[in-house]
């Protein structure tokens, strides 16, 4: 198994507030392993943007990582400065593709200056080369070369996006962090996106988070993934794993909840309630009371994420993870999975 | 309505723009260009039907909703409420559209006053259409979109609902004039996964429930097939295929229609999906002449596609507007209706 690449340990971040501050991540764990694209999945609030944004120390001013570590190739990283962060991480090891990031660009700066000025700041190519470079990206990611010198508002959504995604890989990063890459983006361009990012990963070493609220597509191209829910992680492992054998309420009902092409008369299922904002510490299951299988324990102490199913990476975070699955397929008259062609 | 008029008839509608023009432009008497936003769409709607209208941002189907909600002035063709031609309306037939016809926003967020509460947000529909007995149709309408107990949410200000609440909010205010016919506008795409099942199934119950008819205008072909018996794919201004649900899911003839099925991702790790084979984005939609419009990303483009393709039923039953799909001899000597006049030049280039 690849080396360990990033490794996310009892992770609390929070934000301060007037009253007590907001628990936006509590307790959340997970590697991601070189070469791999790791999917991190959650619906709005859960805190996914928050976990990843804290791994580059891009952090709103009122946020702080409270507790628990944050090791980059076996480096603990969590307290650098933004020098040090500058100096060792952005853009060389880790880059960044924002959410939102067709308004990420620069209106103002030709693609290739905003390349440039990249390019200056990290490395000691000379301008000739940084342009070849480019060039080189803007290949690898389907674009025109003889466009590096446009200007953003020239390029569709789409367009942006891979221009983008170019910029994220200028340095030869190891992790690209992408937050919604392709969340404003229709189908078609959605998939033209994914195609490039498939060919990254299959040329060179690059991992990836992939932070998005589309199970669909961590399912399509993730090879581990993480679900939360409210600032927990509620099940990591193998995105197969998460499938075939998913250990949490949440992770069960999320996916049965996604809507699938393939059977349009399916019915959905449906999570009642929304997550909570939680405060201090946070000593309960988050998805409790949400939950149509919560028992007493759960509102008592945060569960223990511990190891589920057969495959070593496969964890979930709840009390009764040995039995939901049998018990969700007993109410619902289900057959363990349906699931089409391998 | 029992006689049979469909609750919404659209015949070759179009909606085209101006494109702004510069003093220069006038002065050197250059041609205005036209932004062919809606071009020629027709397709009719029965009593209880949803049929939904799918296609990618820029496609037009926003303006089309517009101009079938009377916004926009339709450029050529009709559009017929209950058999009634809505540009030819009165002053009191046009009020009753209005409550006839009614609108679900996308965005919750924003369609729903900040200052009034559920309460107020209701009653102005009543008040407006004249409509008697106002707390009990509140209260009703409150209770058909599940939000209970309504004691708990009917006085309630829009910040102090979810997003999904809110959702059920607008669908209560276009419910409550009881209209025929409910224009949405991807109603369910700004909400989360585990809330837009619950907004998807309450629409598809109301609709049995009140015999409602609706036009479902959406990116999303996941969502649109849970809610839609028949399908409209849009391109660039024009249906280029409509076919019911599951026929058009597991048989898309036109290209466009199968490039747009084969890219929705699959949420199923086991489930091999080839990425899109579909390059380039479709082009601005002014001044687009004859021919398909599809043609320049088509990967079975032949010569014959410089002409418009007519919009043809294939045998078992899909109507598309591709060439492929008709033998263009046969076609126009066979009497069909040809909707263009190009189509009868068109049987020489075949393949």
């Amino acid at each position: 198994m690849a080396d360990p690449l990033l490794e996310i340990e009892d992770l609390t971040v929070k934000y301060r507030t007037q009253g007590e501050a907001v628990t936006a991540v509590s307790n959340a764990s997970f590697t991601v392993r070189e070469g791999e694209y790791f999917g991190l999945v959650g619906e709005s609030g859960c805190g996914k943007t928050t976990l990843i944004k804290s791994i580059l120390g891009g952090l709103d001013d009122n946020g702080y990582i409270d507790s628990g570590t944050i090791r980059y190739r076996g480096e603990e990283i969590q307290d650098y400065s933004d020098d040090q962060l500058n100096e060792t991480l952005r853009w060389k090891e880790v880059s960044w593709i924002p959410q939102g990031s067709m308004s990420s660009l620069d209106p103002l700066q030709r693609i290739d200056e905003q390349a440039i000025e990249i390019g200056r700041i990290h490395t000691d190519r000379n301008r000739e080369e940084i342009l070849e470079r480019l060039r080189e990206l803007f290949d690898i990611v389907g674009l025109q070369e003889s466009r590096i010198s446009d200007y953003p508002h020239q390029f569709s959504g789409g367009m942006q996006q891979r221009a983008l995604i170019a910029l994220a890989l200028f340095l030869n990063p190891a992790i690209i962090v992408a937050d919604e890459p392709t969340t404003a983006l229709d189908v078609i361009m959605q998939d033209q996106v994914f195609k490039y990012l498939d060919e990254i990963k299959e040329d060179r070493d690059t991992s990836m988070i992939l932070v998005t609220h589309d199970i669909s597509v961590v399912f399509e191209s993730c090879d581990q993934m993480a679900i939360m829910h409210a600032g927990q992680v509620a099940e990591r492992g193998p995105v197969t794993e998460v499938f075939d054998n998913p250990r949490h309420p949440y992770s069960i009902l999320l996916q049965e909840a996604f809507p699938d092409v393939r059977y349009p008369d399916r019915e959905l299922e449906i999570i009642d309630g929304s997550p909570p904002q939680n405060v201090g510490t946070v000593d309960y299951c988050t998805f409790a009371d949400r939950c149509p299988w919560a028992v007493e324990d759960c509102r008592v102490e945060a569960p223990p994420t511990r190891e589920v199913g057969d495959h070593a990476d496969h964890a979930a975070a709840c009390i009764r993870s040995d039995e939901v699955l049998e018990i969700y397929r007993e109410e619902r008259g289900k057959q363990p999975v349906e699931s089409d062609s391998v | 309505m029992s006689d049979g008029t469909p609750v919404l008839e659209v015949n070759h509608l179009k909606k085209y723009f101006n494109q702004s023009t510069s003093v220069l432009d006038t002065i050197l008497r250059r041609r205005q260009s036209k932004i062919q936003a809606v071009d020629d769409v027709s397709f009719t709607l029965h009593e209880n039907e949803s049929h939904g209208v799918i296609g990618e941002s820029g496609c037009g189907k926003t303006t089309l909703l517009m101009t079938l909600m009377g916004l926009y002035e339709p450029t050529e063709g009709e559009i017929l409420i209950k058999g009634r031609d809505i540009t030819e309306m009165s002053r009191r037939e046009r009020k009753q559209f209005r409550s006839d016809v009614q609108i679900i926003f996308q965005d919750p967020f924003n369609s729903l006053d900040p200052k009034m509460t559920v309460r107020e947000t209701l009653s102005e529909p009543l008040k407006i259409h004249d409509m008697d007995d106002h707390e009990r149709r509140i209260r009703d309408t409150i209770e058909m979109v599940e939000l209970n107990p309504v004691d708990k949410y009917i006085d309630r200000f829009p910040r102090q609902l979810s997003g999904g609440e809110k959702q059920r909010v607008s669908i209560a205010r276009a419910l409550i004039v009881e209209p025929d016919l409910i224009l949405a506008d991807e109603p369910a795409s700004m909400l989360d996964v585990s809330t837009q099942a619950a907004i998807l199934n309450l629409l598809s119950d109301l609709l049995e429930e009140t015999g409602a008819s609706m036009l479902y205008i959406s990116h999303d072909l996941s969502t649109v097939s849970y809610i839609c018996q028949e399908i409209n794919v849009m391109y660039l201004g024009r249906i280029v295929e409509r076919n019911e649900t599951t026929s058009l899911l597991n048989d898309p003839k036109h290209p466009y229609a199968k490039a747009l099925i084969e890219a929705i991702p699959i949420p199923d790790p086991h489930h091999e999906r080839a990425r899109t084979e579909l390059g380039g984005t479709p082009r601005d939609p002014i001044d687009l002449g004859d021919g398909c419009r599809f043609r320049d990303r088509c990967p079975d483009r032949m010569d014959v596609c410089e002409k418009t393709p007519a919009f043809v039923e294939t045998d078992d039953g899909t109507e598309t507007a591709c060439h492929l799909y008709y033998d263009h001899e046969s076609y126009v000597s066979g009497g069909g209706t040809v909707e263009r006049e190009d189509v009868t030049t068109a049987s020489a280039g075949d393949d």
